[in-house]
């Protein structure tokens, strides 16, 4: 099945479709910052087609891009956390957060998440979980929605989004909780 | 906190916590082993989510919204691919902790119809505008300087001991931690600041001038005359921004900033008698026939773009 899926995968508008909101929000997890985020997303797409223009097979997009990322928001994290240290014009708490950041992203590793097993867990979850919460799920998650774009399009309330995307998190976390590896790397802390 | 406050923890991993948020998160994390198990959880739950495929396919044919949010963004990365590989732009990657503080990157430059935009290694923020050019001079003890052709928008990292210098062929900003606008187009060339304040001169006088938020300082290299005026500077700098902030401005303005922005020649004919002026926003396109296309129907006007590169507008 999921040969059948590359199949089709070209250097196209298909690649934009598929995969710039998630690359987005992935760096703005751990960037919290949107326009780094967009030019990091923008800089790993074009990286990959230089990569596929010259010849190079990329068989799992995602997790190529995702990687990309992951280094371009490791070198700016460090960058800042130089920098917000030498003007010393945050506090502790702020510069211990943003090592907190750093030390998370360490520990992600996008190659053994996108492993087909994890994988197969979330989509079986997220199908057990009716229809609306699945589409409210898949807004916020996949298409970079805030909670009241989501409420406007689907004429429920905020807090129903709300309800539905913290229903989804429950559910999920349930059923990974044996499978994820909690890898505690916090060296820093 | 000792529950998990899933709206608070989500809120973060997407990146829209505030700072206050994140660093409440953090506190909980810290709490108890429980806690950080939890979150590491949730944040990989978070991450592995946003790669699952399948999901993919579901929300691919949501709306035209989304849709239409692709074709934009897409700009923007074909506008990266396009500074990357055209500009030869020069990344410094540190390699110790000492380097950190020389500027090492030698030169940016933007192609026409396209920002770039840069961080350098002592913090200063750069946003290079279309057709410009942007080169490192010096960057060790006493101070930084950069050479400008074109227009740039500065937002310098203080630093005391090394003030930051910018130099045109006409003219020196000399500042210690501050946001301004420099731009060199033909003679005239000028200093918008949005805050700080600048110490501004010609190369050819020793006078300097010291100027302050929504001041410009213009130089004329034909005249040799320098003046200091008022300014709504965040009107002037939009640019980076990615759009142009139009205010009371006649067709023939508006045509000299989007030659300048593209780097082409624009001629018009048949100018109406009584001219109108425009206000409002003007999205800056990678493309010059996009914004050309936009602007069409607003001013019932038609255009053609000659094989050199020559574009004739009519008006009617």
């Amino acid at each position: 099945m999921a040969q059948d899926r590359r199949k089709d995968r070209s250097i196209s508008d298909d690649v934009y479709d598929r995969y710039w909101w998630r690359c987005v929000l992935f760096a703005k997890s751990y960037t919290c910052d949107q326009s780094q985020a967009e030019s990091m997303a923008a800089e790993s797409m074009s990286i990959m087609w230089q990569r596929m223009a010259a010849g190079e097979v990329i068989e799992m997009p995602l997790p190529f891009l995702f990687s990309v990322i992951r280094n371009k928001a490791l070198h700016f994290l460090r960058h800042e956390s130089v920098r917000i240290r030498a003007h010393g014009e945050m506090s502790e708490n702020a510069v211990r957060e943003l090592q907190f950041r750093i030390d998370t992203l360490e520990a992600c590793d996008p190659h053994s998440l996108y492993a087909d097993d994890v994988r197969k867990i979330l989509h079986e979850t997220l199908d057990s979980l009716g229809k609306k919460t699945d589409r409210v799920f898949v807004m916020s998650r996949f298409e970079g929605k805030t909670n009241r774009e989501i409420s406007e399009m689907l004429g429920i309330t905020e807090k129903a989004v709300e309800y539905h995307m913290t229903k989804a998190l429950k559910a999920l976390r349930a059923a990974l909780k044996d499978y994820l590896p909690v890898i505690a790397i916090f060296a820093g802390l | 906190m000792k529950m998990v406050d899933f709206e608070l923890v989500n809120r973060y991993l997407r990146g829209e916590a505030s700072g206050e948020e994140r660093i409440q998160v953090m506190k909980w994390v810290e709490e108890s082993e429980s806690n950080r198990e939890e979150f590491m959880a949730m944040r990989k739950i978070y991450d592995a989510s946003l790669m699952d495929e399948d999901a993919v396919a579901a929300g691919k044919h949501a709306d035209s919204h989304g849709q239409r949010a692709v074709r934009i963004l897409k700009t923007v990365a074909s506008m990266a691919a396009a500074a990357s590989l055209a500009a030869g732009v020069t990344y410094f990657l540190a390699v110790d902790g000492a380097d950190e503080e020389n500027l090492a990157v030698q030169s940016f430059i933007a192609p026409e119809g396209h920002r770039t935009e840069a961080v350098l290694t002592d913090g200063t923020e750069i946003c290079l505008n279309s057709g410009s050019r942007l080169d490192i001079l010096s960057s060790g003890d006493g101070e930084r300087r950069v050479r400008l052709a074109g227009e740039a928008y500065l937002d310098v990292a203080h630093d005391d001991a090394r003030p930051f210098v910018v130099e045109t062929s006409r003219m020196e900003v000399r500042v210690l931690g501050t946001s301004f606008d420099v731009s060199t187009y033909g003679d005239v060339h000028s200093v918008v600041l949005v805050e700080g304040s600048v110490e501004v001169g010609s190369l050819e006088s020793q006078e300097r001038n010291i100027i302050e938020p929504d001041q410009m300082y213009t130089y004329d290299g034909n005249t040799g005359l320098s003046r200091v005026e008022q300014v709504d500077a965040a009107s002037m700098t939009t640019w980076k921004d990615g759009y142009l902030d139009i205010r009371n401005m006649t067709v023939q303005e508006l045509f000299i900033q989007l030659e300048r922005y593209y780097g082409v020649s624009i001629v018009c004919n048949d100018i109406p008698e009584t001219q109108l002026t425009m206000s409002g926003k003007l999205i800056l396109e990678s493309r010059i026939d996009s914004v050309l296309d936009n602007l069409t129907n607003l001013l019932h006007m038609t255009y053609t773009i000659a094989s050199d590169g020559v574009i004739t507008v009519g008006i009617h």
